[in-house]
């Protein structure tokens, strides 16, 4: 009864090949293995879709056995999530794929999202950057696939034509709110040229505003933490967004725009292009936004640097990511996971190195040798001030993770209690004490509490 | 023996036998032909449309199993969700609006349409020519019209010093917005009510010319009347449309600022695709079918005391 198949042969070939020290020089036996086939769903702009491609590629002529399919999905409006849950639903899930903190979360409650305790061991948050690891109740669904901090861009060429100095790089040195509203006041001017410390400053003719800050919670939530306040209370069942502190941070927000005139408003806003575009027309001197701008902004050939937020008591900013999980109805959870860990590896996507993500790993950011895996590799997009303003800052100011990877039911809270309010604070139709009060009162129903 | 029936119990098996050859393939073809369009209902639309209704009694999420709530959603709907009611405002106010305004402008240039006048064949082309235009593509362009700062709107009302609108960017000013750009796309209606306007009978206008009737009189007392049934369709349609409106809160506005276009379909979208919420979206859609079905059931309803059709009895 011994029938010794053909695959067991070349097994045993393989094996002593292997122990022979001449795997180098046998070519990989595609036949050698039971091909396990896996598909990877992402999303993301034309470049990512090449790069994550060209990785894939990678990958598969590595790894004859584990066959991956990459399949992007445009992530406009829903169409993803609509997409992956007519797949789950039809039991057609993919094995790995990015998805969207609150479909995550929920999907991970109904056994649809595979725990990654057992292979990430017990303690992966002293491996991983505190921000980007996601549980929901027991389940650990992982990491993110990257990280990215919330920075200000700025050029250069403004700045020194204002006579103002760059924004800090460094989180010590961080402008206190006041010296940011100071010099976004410099910065801004009319049509005539004059500033908007001008008493004959005009507002109803700006020709370059001083900063844009975005009005998703990216763009206001650092500055309601940096003044100490929160998103929601300790056990999640209510809204404290207005707390004295988190009103103070937005009421000043809200006043960039009526008050001291250096921000557009939402209408302007809405019929002015993106940040990157409006700072190479010198439309705006600073611009809040995503540390995964980098890559647009290396593009763009203007005089451009980086530098943290302005703060309020602490230099804080949040970190961003978005969930990378493996669904639960794949069939090679292991294959699985090694590919999880493949497609997050500085080493082998082009991403990390263009300035679109940075790595969700703690050594990445210390090693000097990682770091030139994509900071400070040759030929990579950043500015020399990353070291401090996205390194440091993400490694060392980011002490909370942003409320949307915490609180149950975070998509309906957003977008039905918090997003109109702000909506209202920022069209000037309602103080931030009123807009947060009514925000607090209706999300009331919706808090589930914490994951 | 072909219009030979079976009667009273007797077996089907007997009356197929007595069928005809060719009678028996008749219906083997009539029912071939009938097949596809019959499966596809059943399959595609009434077996969904009854899937919703269970759905609509559960938690479903869509990707979990689903939970028996009975009657919760719709209890939740009426008593706990202010967005329902906010989101029915919006809709039924759009609806009110942008129903008898487009219907009074289609029938205004299909009057005009109607007459003799040189051109004629390029004036209809040039009113009907914004139907064909692909909705997303028309949205885009209204986005840009109705921008406060760049738009053709505020730079042509400038230009007579009234001060910039905000349009879409207001809560106030979003759905008189998008009833102004519906009134864009009323070319279908117009070829509705042209086809009627010819329908109506050249001998009534000729005995008016004779009484002396001028052309109001000839409107109110003929044209009007006499297109009844040409409006109580073209307000079906457009109702139902204004109901199921979608598209503009999609691509516009997102249903803002402040909720103020937040449009029932784009929110039963919402629900169902953003917040998981399969179970709610199917019972809110179910409640717009309850809605729909009541005001279309008014309308034909009160029908018959303004509806005249030639050859009745009034």
């Amino acid at each position: 009864m011994t029938t010794f198949s053909r695959r067991k042969a070349l097994a045993l070939a393989g094996a002593v090949a292997l122990a022979t020290g001449l795997a180098a020089a046998t070519p990989v036996l595609a036949q050698d293995c039971e091909k396990v086939d896996l598909t990877f769903t992402f999303w993301g702009s034309v470049n990512e879709k090449n790069d994550i491609e060209a990785a894939v590629k990678n990958w598969n002529e590595k790894n004859p056995c584990i066959q991956v399919k990459p399949m992007h999905i445009p992530a406009t409006g829903t169409n993803y999530v609509q997409k992956l849950t007519t797949m789950i639903a039809s039991n057609t899930a993919p094995d790995i794929g990015y998805l969207g903190e609150s479909q995550a979360f929920q999907w991970a409650t109904e056994g649809k999202i595979l725990d990654l305790s057992p292979y990430m061991g017990e303690t992966p948050d002293q491996q991983y950057i505190k921000s980007t690891i996601y549980k929901a109740g027991d389940t650990l669904m992982g990491t993110g696939l990257a990280t990215g901090v919330m920075l200000i861009y700025y050029n250069k060429d403004v700045f020194d034509a204002a006579g103002v100095p760059y924004p800090p790089a460094k989180a010590d040195e961080a402008w206190t709110w006041q010296q940011f509203v100071d010099n976004a006041k410099l910065l801004t001017k009319d049509r005539s040229g004059k500033n908007a410390t001008d008493p004959a400053f005009d507002p109803n003719a700006i020709d370059t505003f001083g900063v844009t800050l975005p009005s998703w919670w990216g763009g206001w939530y650092p500055f309601v933490m940096s003044n100490g306040g929160q998103f929601a209370n300790e056990d999640g069942t209510a809204l404290t967004l207005n707390s004295p502190e988190a009103v103070e941070a937005l009421q000043a927000f809200q006043d960039l725009i009526y008050k001291d005139h250096v921000m557009p408003n939402p209408t302007q806003t809405s019929s002015l292009p993106t940040g990157d575009v409006l700072m190479q027309s010198r439309k705006v001197a600073m611009s809040m936004d995503g540390m995964w701008r980098v890559t647009d902004f290396s593009k763009l050939g203007i005089n451009w640097g980086v530098g943290v937020l302005p703060k309020w008591k602490t230099a804080e900013t949040v970190v961003l990511s978005v969930p990378k999980v493996i669904f639960s109805q794949t069939k090679h959870p292991k294959e699985a996971y090694e590919f999880y860990k493949y497609i997050s590896d500085p080493a082998q996507v082009g991403l990390f190195k263009s300035g679109l993500w940075a790595p969700h790993e703690k050594a990445y950011f210390t090693d000097p040798e990682l770091l030139k895996t994509w900071v400070l590799a040759e030929g990579s997009a950043y500015p020399p001030e990353a070291m401090d303003a996205i390194v440091d800052y993400t490694l060392n100011h980011a002490p909370q993770q942003a409320p949307v990877y915490q609180l149950k039911n975070i998509g309906q809270i957003m977008s039905e209690a918090v997003e109109p309010n702000i909506q209202q604070l920022m069209n000037n139709k309602a103080t931030a004490q009123e807009a947060m009060d009514k925000a607090v009162a209706t999300a009331q129903p919706m808090m589930q509490g914490r994951w | 023996m072909l219009t030979e029936r079976p009667s009273g119990r007797s077996a089907t098996t007997g009356a197929r036998a007595r069928m005809s050859p060719r009678r028996r393939s008749e219906i083997t073809w009539a029912l071939t032909f009938v097949a596809p369009a019959v499966l596809g209902f059943v399959l595609l639309k009434a077996m969904p449309i009854l899937f919703s209704l269970y759905i609509a009694m559960t938690d479903w999420s869509a990707v979990g199993n689903a939970h028996w709530v009975g009657l919760d959603n719709f209890e939740k709907m009426l008593f706990a969700d202010p967005l329902f009611w906010r989101s029915l405002e919006v809709t039924a106010y759009y609806t009110l609006v942008s129903v008898p305004a487009s219907m009074a402008f289609a029938f205004f240039l299909a009057t005009l349409l109607n007459q003799r006048i040189p051109g004629l064949g390029i004036f209809r082309t040039i009113f009907y020519i914004p139907s064909i235009v692909p909705i997303i593509a028309s949205t885009v362009i209204w986005l840009w019209m109705f921008n406060p700062d760049f738009g053709l709107f505020n730079s042509v009302l400038g230009a007579f010093g009234i001060p910039k609108m905000q349009y879409i960017f207001s809560e106030e000013q979003v759905v008189p917005s998008l009833v102004f750009m519906s009134i864009w796309g009323v070319g279908p209606m117009m070829i509705i009510f042209l086809a009627g306007l010819q329908e109506v009978p050249k001998e009534l206008y000729e005995a008016a010319d004779i009484d002396g009737s001028n052309a109001w009189h000839k409107l109110v007392h003929i044209t009007l009347p006499m297109m009844t049934p040409t409006i109580l369709f073209n307000l079906m349609i457009s109702m139902v449309a204004a109901f199921q409106t979608f598209v503009q809160p999609f691509i516009m506005t997102n249903g803002g600022p402040n909720n103020g276009s937040l449009f029932f379909v784009f929110w039963i979208y919402r629900k169902a695709f953003q917040d998981s919420q399969m179970g709610y979206a199917s019972a809110l859609a179910w409640a717009l079918f309850i809605i729909i079905s009541v005001l279309s059931y008014l309308i034909f309803r009160t029908s018959n005391r303004w509806v005249f059709y030639r050859g009745g009895d009034n």
